[in-house]
């Protein structure tokens, strides 16, 4: 079955140049809302529908430049035999390495033969649809795929309303079904006839007395009228192509089955009996029930990915992301660099914005697929703190929580979404996001210390660090910067997570005897704090995000001035890189905790 | 047998239905058309014909020669080709082929090739030259081929390209999967045991062996060639007079001189309804195009009148020249004919539109005939063109021999050519005017594609009653 294999975009709306390859099966794009998914699947959509009827203006151009074409070429792989036809495209085939992406001017054995679709919409606004091809021999030749060929690449698309595919029309999945459209249009001009036929057969009540006075009235103006019938007018009974719809067993229209149905039955014909291979949809989750995205996804092929058809989705949903391989996710992405206006020469330059657009894709590794599961909604925000484990994402969550208190604006709400880094995970998964484009921040403890090459691989990965000084495991950090005062209170929350006696036997055990639960609580000495640290991290005390958010919230917030900047100089950094902080928050003075 | 194979040839004796069964191969609709590549375009123009009046729809095949689908190929392909054809200028046959061949045996196009036919059909093959083989193999890889020929009738021979050699290059690419044995167009015409004659001497000619021109009489008639050349020249004039009126309306081919074109336009001047089978490149005629380019007057008459001769009988262009004098100086004593008024036209300052009422006017004189009417027609519209404003004369006789090659021949019923020119005509009478000359005698080939060209008789004059002798 037809597939796209390329896809490059230049000043089409949002996208100055986009260059992307897609896979054969499944493809989802994520991406933040202006970052250009649907400008790509409109893109793949206006290129092989060639739809005459789209309108296209100014806005169309990329930041309304019309002086740049639009230019569009959608690049069609594993082409069945018609599309292959020598005598027919021979000179526009192409060759395209599958491998690294290169594309030839011929086709080679080693090569996939392709054809690349091209649209092109310059200041004129008239669309202008061709084959395209490098080579000389596509030079001063132009072509344009033939009609019936059309239909085989022309894709269907479900966007949020799916009603007029349940109607035989153009556009449809059922117009498109239908082999041959004029037994269509002959049935319904004959259905119209009899409309017309049955009309005047029962005739309409009422009618007598209006037509008995037009026959009068004509004859004494001396039309000379042997008979007035009243007729349906035959201009109102025409039935066009989206007249027959489907109805079910009680003749209720189809069109008012739940959008949700009515979109799993869409993608069901589309796989069953589509005579195109390629199918968009606009935000697959739209109007379904988790279990009911899962069966949609099933039919999509997100499990088989057998190549059956070639699928182009957009989303929003996590449990669409959870259910899906990993190299089936792309990510959208713009970028842009201002380059500041400068002097040289004594020419003033300007500044200048350059946009880029890119397609990244997440990749086959089994990390890839772990994290895609572990972290589904991280995937759907811009910038994500990979956390070394469960007590980091605990303690963001407590700040968190701790900005909703104080009246700021969340962290969700700034783009900014916590992934489990599963602990030994963390610096491959940072590095994942990163390289999908995603701002990544990794927030990791210093117990174990790496290589200089391993922090300065996530610092080239664009992965900032943010971690405690040398040495320090989150639970040293946490009982090396608290407040004396609020020893207890942390105390009191492993006690609530692990029970007294554990935590008690947990001190007896590692002081020798010399410490007590109890005395900690009561007699806290400064020379604890170690002792304690070590406790925590053997204990487990906070080894989960439930304690760990406690611990954020309930004490560090309470007492942030007072508490030692070994903790509060990485937290802060954090905060301030999420854009909550603005300014540094300045920490407690020293002399109240140990440094 | 053709659609169950994977690649094969079919020995296709002369007149034993090749073409027939093309057409049957053809016939049933398939999902893919079959290329049927052959080398001439008269061979071309012929299979169309025949495909057509069979019925066959045009979907079912597509038709070409081996030089001109290569050359629609390297215009897709220059770049694995390894060639780039200008599409404006000339074709490079040999390079182009050479170059299609390469890619063929590449696998480049395999695919695409088999995405476009679904089986490959070659006739002539026994044509084929080493790079032409190089392609039909080529494409061989890919989709299953068939090809069609007789050693037999191996007569071409392209320069500085040779032929494939069919036991060592052909036979062994292409197994046998049959041979055609009955002889349909013999049969047909009632002469079935002329049919079998040819069959027997293919074979004995194919084995090194000698046929005696005398073994079958009521069919084969041996005319000996003696040592008095103007009785032989009557005789072949006779022979050829009787068959026209003993059997009026049948068409007969006269296999004269294999090299000397004027020899046989000699006979065609002394033979009354006899036409010339011109070369497809029409050389002489392009040449006498090229002398008259630009003439005028004097010049155009004197070159107008070299023409002449070489198509015309009773041309007398002296006595004509001679006349215009007189008739200029008012020192006739007898009035101008048309063809002297023609003439005196042309002569002052006349142009192209004079040159052809005066080519015309010769042309309808009852005291002279026309012998070799395709060339007359070319020049005359060859001027035609060149007078409307449109190229010049060269250019102009140039496209419209292309435009020849492009449709075929018409061949006259009566005609006079070489083995090389009848070769794939056929006609009820055949007359072999020298089969041994001395010097030029012909070969085991070229004498069986002569034998054949005749349905219901053959005569064949030779000093030796069996050949070669």
């Amino acid at each position: 079955m037809v597939a796209i294999c390329e896809v490059e975009i230049r000043n089409f709306r949002g996208i100055s140049y986009l260059k992307w390859w897609p896979r054969k099966g499944l493809n989802c794009l994520i991406g933040p809302g202006d970052a250009g998914k649907s400008t790509i699947l409109d893109a793949i959509e206006l290129t092989l529908g060639a739809r005459q009827s789209f309108t296209f203006s100014d806005a169309d151009f990329h930041r309304c430049n019309i002086g740049e074409p639009i230019i569009i070429d959608v690049t069609l792989g594993a082409l069945s035999d018609e599309l292959k036809n020598l005598e027919v495209y021979g000179h526009f085939l192409r060759g395209w390495n599958p491998v690294n992406g290169a594309m030839e001017d011929e086709p080679a054995s080693h090569l996939e033969t392709v054809l690349t679709l091209r649209l092109v919409v310059r200041d004129d606004l008239e669309p202008q649809w061709l084959l395209h091809s490098e080579g000389a021999g596509a030079e001063g030749r132009e072509r344009n795929l033939q009609w019936k060929h059309r239909q085989l690449v022309a894709p269907v698309r479900l966007g949020t309303v799916a009603a007029h595919h349940m109607a035989l029309g153009p556009r449809s999945i059922l117009g498109k079904l239908s082999a041959d459209a004029t037994q269509a249009a002959a049935a319904l001009a004959g259905a119209s006839r009899q409309a017309r036929q049955a009309f005047a057969d029962r005739g309409c009540e009422g009618v007598e007395p209006i037509l008995e006075a037009s026959k009068r009235i004509a004859d004494t103006m001396g039309i000379r009228v042997d008979e007035v019938r009243a007729l349906l007018d035959v201009r109102g009974v025409t039935l066009s192509g989206g007249a027959i719809a489907l109805h079910d067993e009680d003749h209720v229209p189809m069109k008012s089955l739940g959008s949700g149905s009515m979109r799993l039955l869409v993608a069901g014909l589309q796989k069953e009996v589509g005579r195109s291979s390629i199918f968009i949809i606009d935000e697959v989750e739209f109007g379904l029930e988790p279990y009911r995205i899962v069966r949609l996804l099933d039919s999509l092929g997100a499990k088989t990915d057998d190549g059956g058809q070639q699928v182009f989705m957009t989303t929003h949903s996590p449990i669409v992301l959870r259910e899906l391989a990993a190299p089936q996710l792309f990510a959208v992405r713009t970028e842009r660099t201002t380059t500041p206006a400068t002097t040289f020469d004594d020419l003033m330059l300007p500044e200048t914005k350059v946009t880029t657009n890119v397609v990244r894709h997440l990749g086959a590794s089994e990390q890839a697929q772990k994290t895609l599961r572990a972290c589904a909604e991280a995937f759907l925000a811009p910038s994500v703190i990979v956390c070394e484990g469960k007590t980091e994402i605990g303690l963001v969550r407590g700040m968190d929580l701790w900005l909703q208190d104080s009246g700021s604006r969340s962290l969700l709400a700034r783009g900014c979404h916590w992934a489990d880094g599963a602990g030994s995970s963390m610096i491959e998964r940072a590095q994942l996001f990163a390289s999908m484009g995603y701002r990544t921040a990794l927030f990791m403890d210093s117990d174990v210390l790496y290589s200089a090459e391993t922090y300065a691989a996530l610092t080239q990965a664009g992965v900032h660090v943010i971690r405690w000084q040398d040495g320090f495991s989150t639970e040293a950090a946490i009982f090396a910067a608290a407040p004396a005062a609020k020893i207890s209170d942390l105390l009191q929350i492993a006690v609530d997570w692990r029970g007294e006696d554990a935590v008690d036997a947990k001190i007896q055990k590692l002081s020798g005897n010399r410490y007590t639960l109890d005395l900690c609580r009561t007699a806290f000495a400064e020379d604890m704090r170690g002792l304690l640290g070590q406790c925590a991290g053997e204990g487990k005390w906070f080894k989960d995000i439930e304690p760990a958010e406690r611990v954020s919230r309930a004490v560090f917030a309470q007492a942030w001035f007072d508490t030692g900047i070994v903790y509060t100089a990485p937290v802060t950094r954090l905060m301030q890189w999420t854009g909550a902080w603005t300014v540094p928050v300045a920490p407690a003075a020293a002399g109240t905790a140990a440094g | 047998m053709i659609l169950a194979s994977r690649r094969g040839h079919v020995v296709a004796p002369a007149g034993c239905g090749k073409t027939e069964l093309i057409a049957r191969s053809v016939a049933s609709p398939a999902e893919k058309p079959t290329l049927i590549l052959t080398h001439t375009t008269a061979g071309v123009a012929a299979l169309h014909q025949r495909l057509k009046r069979d019925g066959v729809p045009a979907s079912h095949y597509r038709l070409n020669t081996i030089a001109g689908w290569a050359l629609g190929l390297i215009s897709m392909f220059p770049a694995r080709a390894g060639f780039r054809q200008d599409p404006i200028a000339a074709p490079i046959y040999p390079e182009v082929q050479a170059a299609i061949g390469r890619l063929c045996q590449s696998g480049h196009i395999t695919r695409e090739l088999q995405a476009t036919y679904g089986r490959l059909l070659v006739d002539e093959y026994q044509d084929c030259s080493v790079t032409q083989h190089s392609i039909v193999s080529g494409i061989a890889n890919a989709i299953p081929t068939v090809i069609f020929g007789d050693p037999m009738q191996a007569i071409f021979g392209f320069g500085g390209d040779p032929l494939a050699d069919w036991h060592s290059d052909v036979a062994a690419t292409f197994p046998e999967i049959g041979r055609l044995t009955t002889p349909w167009r013999w049969s047909n015409a009632g002469a079935d045991d002329l049919g079998q004659w040819l069959l027997s001497a293919r074979e004995a000619l194919s084995q090194g062996l000698s046929i005696d021109l005398r073994s079958c009489p009521n069919r084969i008639f041996w005319h000996p060639i003696g040592t008095d050349t103007n009785a032989t020249i009557t005789e072949q004039v006779r022979v050829q007079f009787d068959i026209s009126r003993n059997s009026p309306n049948e068409s007969i081919l006269i296999v004269g001189d294999p090299i000397r074109a004027g020899s046989r336009h000699d006979y065609a001047s002394r033979a009354a309804g006899v036409s010339v089978v011109e070369p497809v490149d029409f050389r002489d005629i392009v040449n006498a195009a090229q002398n008259m380019d630009g003439l005028s007057g004097d010049t155009l008459l004197q070159a107008c009148i070299a023409f002449l001769t070489q198509v015309m009988t009773n041309v007398y262009g002296d006595r004509l020249q001679q006349r215009i004098q007189s008739i200029q100086a008012d020192r006739n004593r007898t009035p101008p004919t048309p063809q002297e008024l023609t003439a005196i036209a042309l002569f002052n300052q006349g142009g192209y539109p004079q040159a052809i009422a005066f080519l015309k006017s010769m042309a309808s004189d009852r005291e002279r005939r026309v012998y070799r009417r395709s060339a007359f027609n070319i020049m005359i519209e060859a001027l035609t063109m060149a007078a409307g404003g449109g190229p010049d004369l060269g250019s102009a006789i140039a496209l419209l021999r292309e435009r020849n090659r492009q449709a075929g021949r018409v061949v006259p019923s009566k005609a006079v050519g070489s083995t090389l020119l009848l070769k794939g005509l056929e006609a009820q009478h055949v007359v072999i005017l020298d089969a041994d000359q001395p010097g030029s005698a012909m070969s085991r080939q070229h004498l069986y594609v002569a034998l054949t060209r005749g349905a219901r008789s053959v005569h064949i004059f030779s000093r030796s009653p069996t050949l070669p002798a």
